[in-house]
């Protein structure tokens, strides 16, 4: 069980969060626990619990909250923010969180894959004949790779690397 | 002699399949039992539908919760059958079942007496004890309510009802004021209390027909033994100082300045002080450069305000850190800051926190003199030590005695703020007791077979029974626990509509019922009470083993019946179980604590019987743990089965 020592927790991490678009109402959480309840996440892993994590950027315990892996388990269902009584819009929280943790250098391998991919395909699979022959059998137009729009949007973002020349 | 009363049953037409059986089929079925005289169906429940009403008519409605209104008269008799009892998932035919319970109300209705009910004729005042804000502001609202107030003064100080200060105060000549040291006792009931006092130099008697308790502020700037190797300071002192326009000196070792609030230290936080705390918290988080903690067993929000306040305190960046109620743990290492640790059920973990200074609510003390009121007063107190019980039903102003209200510094808080929800309460119940009326007794006694043991007086929780030559039951403070008649051991009190005769009828009909299941099912009987089990059972959900459940319901827990334990066992049931209201949530205070000795003592005697001891099972439950009530159940019907495996 892990001690958190509030002396060395950064008090204004709740502000600075609660500054960011989306997350305005954090303030309102007091724990009821109903977004836990019915999150879907939760119940495949119960790690995964909005109000705890609410509750350590409460605490102003900023190093665990951004460099926690469960930030990125969210499937974005929106289950918590339709569920949550006090209006907290917790999907958007996380989104904050994230920005976050992607500016902080906390960014999982697995974000920086799906990254990679969009860089190079301009979704996030790659388009082979196997889906065209699929989409012709269906009647559906064919598809090609774009990821030229990708490949600006995330170099102004300076997500991933810089796309090879 | 009075006729005898003709029983007619009322079945709604549109049963629900889980019954097992049609109205008509049901009707039929009823028809041919002896002592039923005629059997209704009925579409709506109204007059018109329900048909003729005679006056020795005894009518059982069927799958109803409530009694009827429309049907009220003197002479109509009405037991509403709510069968919330039978589960879809219980053994056997449904039918069977419906037609059990029906007919174990019927013969448990026949059994059914009622005594003669008390007249009140209550004293018209209202006794108000103690003094301070909470006190005049109790008067003020009774002034205002149009009741009549005697003020039993505890204290010196010059106040807004004295003639003195106030020479043309109207209120002043209605009210009467005696002094008042402390009180010695509060014998009657509601309606008619006679309260002595110690007035310094005399002893007196008041008559009143409520009695409100306000208690004596009494300031107290202790700090803790635990906190004392602290930096710390009492909430007043240090409100005088942040109010006061001489900002306290906030200069810490760290970056930031770290104030923690801590209050409830071995005593419940009050309103009055949770309400000073937000408000001094949030004016530092919100002016200075400071990181503010609060420290509370609860957060209390039950007070005009409050919920809009911690509201505040939480956008202005405070943080609440809830405290385990053994307190939190002290780090004095010498080589560190002193500080609290604290773990967190949310995070998992535990908190360390070395303040720069910590702020005590000192009002949140416990207080001597409370302890001395309520052993005159025959009052129970709560864990904050204030007058009335650690129970939510009995919040914000009600005690363990009827007409018997108690708030402000007698409630916990030594605050003179007034807590204007709590008079409220206190004005709205105490007139309730000052109007006359008839009050019909919840409890029966037999002369012939009462031993003069006095159990009954003993174990009343509510001060409702008394004795001269023989004990007397006091409408006017029971609360038809029927405590004293699961005790009594010559079995001379009854609780009406749950006599042992009652009891055991309706449990005779329920346990004939044929066992058809094979291979069959462990029976299973659970006494619960009718305010927490029986409702839980509305929302249960089907066991995971098939078990033939009989349930009988209580007014409450204390009414469990030592001997109808044994009786069921005998009768050859695999299990018993009570299930009751959780310790605090009771709403007779201690009818789940009587049931739960009750079943520890009828563990050593089943033992004694030859069975196993742990074929008797005690829970608590909510009405609304339906899914931990088939949890219960279950885990029970796995125990059993491992008794029956092992031959035991």
């Amino acid at each position: 069980m892990a001690d958190f020592d509030l002396n060395r927790a950064d008090p204004d991490f709740k502000h600075e969060v609660a500054g960011r678009p989306g997350a305005e109402k954090i303030s309102r959480c007091y724990a009821c626990g109903a977004c836990s309840a019915r999150c879907p996440i939760g119940d495949l892993n119960p790690e995964f619990d909005p109000r705890r994590l609410i509750r350590l950027v409460v605490l102003g315990l900023k190093e665990e909250v951004l460099s926690s892996p469960l930030l990125w388990f969210c499937s974005t269902c929106y289950t918590c923010q339709e569920t949550c009584p006090e209006g907290v819009d917790f999907t958007e929280v996380l989104f904050a969180l994230k920005n976050m943790a992607a500016e902080a250098g906390f960014f999982p391998p697995s974000m920086s894959a799906q990254v990679d991919l969009l860089r190079k395909h301009g979704r996030l699979y790659e388009v082979t004949d196997f889906e065209n022959e699929k989409r012709r059998d269906l009647g559906l137009p064919e598809l090609t790779e774009k990821p030229e729009h990708f490949q600006m949007i995330l170099d102004n973002f300076q997500l991933g690397p810089e796309t090879e020349a | 002699m009075t006729p005898k009363p003709r029983n007619i049953v009322l079945l709604p037409h549109n049963f629900p399949p889980a019954w097992g059986l049609a109205a008509q089929a049901a009707a039929e079925q009823i028809r041919t039992w002896k002592n039923v005289a005629e059997t209704r169906i009925v579409t709506r429940w109204t007059p018109e539908e329900i048909g003729s009403t005679g006056p020795d008519d005894r009518f059982f409605l069927v799958g109803r919760a409530e009694p009827l209104a429309d049907l009220t008269g003197p002479e109509v008799r009405q037991f509403p059958l709510d069968l919330s009892t039978l589960m879809p998932w219980m053994a056997g035919d449904p039918s069977i079942n419906l037609l059990a319970l029906i007919k174990a109300e019927i013969e448990a209705a026949e059994l059914g007496q009622t005594g003669e009910p008390v007249s009140l004729s209550p004293y018209p005042q209202v006794l108000v004890l103690g003094h301070g804000a909470a006190a005049e502001a109790t008067i003020a609202r009774l002034n205002q309510a149009g009741l009549e107030a005697v003020w039993a003064r505890t204290g010196h100080e010059v106040s807004s009802f004295d003639s003195q200060a106030h020479p043309n105060n109207e209120i002043n000549s209605n009210l009467e004021i005696l002094p008042c040291r402390e009180p010695l006792g509060i014998q009657g009931f509601a309606g008619r209390f006679t309260v002595r006092i110690d007035t310094g130099d005399s002893i007196r008697e008041v008559q009143a027909g409520a009695v409100i308790i306000c208690g004596a502020e009494e300031k107290t700037n202790l700090v803790p033994e635990p906190l004392r190797e602290m930096p710390v300071q009492t909430l007043s002192h240090f409100e005088a100082e942040l109010f006061g326009g001489k900002p306290p000196a906030l200069t810490g070792q760290g970056d930031r300045f770290k104030i923690a609030f801590v209050t409830g230290l071995g005593r419940a936080t009050s309103t009055v002080g949770m309400r000073r705390i937000l408000t001094s918290s949030i004016k530092l988080a919100a002016e200075t450069q400071t990181d503010v903690y609060v420290l509370a067993p609860q957060i209390k929000v039950a007070e005009y305000g409050l919920e809009r306040l911690y509201g505040r305190a939480r956008d202005s960046g405070v943080t609440f850190i809830r405290l385990p109620e053994t307190g939190p743990e002290i780090l004095s290492d010498p080589n560190h800051r002193p500080g609290f640790k604290v773990f967190d059920p949310l995070i998992q973990g535990h908190l360390i926190l070395c303040p720069d200074l910590i702020v005590w609510d000192e009002s949140s003390a416990p207080r001597a003199d409370l302890t001395r009121w309520a052993e005159a007063c025959d009052l129970l107190s709560g864990s904050d030590r204030g007058l009335g019980p650690d129970n939510v039903l009995f919040l914000p102003a009600l005690t363990n005695r009827r007409g018997i209200i108690s708030l402000g510094p007698a409630r916990g808080t030594d605050s003179g703020e007034i807590q204007t929800l709590e008079i409220e309460t206190a004005v709205a119940e105490a007139q309730r007791f000052l109007t006359d009326g008839m009050e019909h007794p919840q409890v029966l006694w037999w002369t012939g077979l009462c031993s003069r043991c006095l159990t009954c007086l003993r174990v009343c929780p509510h001060g409702a029974v008394t004795f001269t030559d023989r004990p007397w039951f006091h409408p006017q403070a029971c609360l038809a626990c029927g405590i004293c008649a699961a005790v009594c051991p010559g079995q001379a009190i009854d609780l009406i509509d749950f006599t042992d005769g009652q009891l055991k009828v309706r449990l005779d009909v329920l346990m004939a019922r044929p066992q058809e299941a094979a291979p069959p099912q462990p029976r299973l009987v659970v006494f619960g009470c009718r305010r927490s089990a029986q409702i839980a059972m509305r929302s249960a959900p089907p066991p995971e083993k098939p078990v033939d459940l009989i349930f009988a319901p209580l007014p409450c827990g204390g009414r469990l019946d030592e001997r109808l334990v044994l009786e069921v066992l005998g009768q050859g049931a695999d299990g018993v179980m009570a299930a009751v209201c959780h310790p605090d949530n009771c709403r007779t205070q201690r009818g789940g604590l009587m049931a739960d000795r009750g079943v520890s003592r009828m563990k050593t005697v089943i033992k004694s019987a030859g069975f196993d001891p742990r074929r008797l099972k005690f829970i608590t439950l909510a009405p609304n743990m339906g899914v931990e009530f088939t949890r219960a159940v279950d885990a029970f019907t796995a125990e059993l089965a491992r008794l029956d495996a092992d031959g035991a």
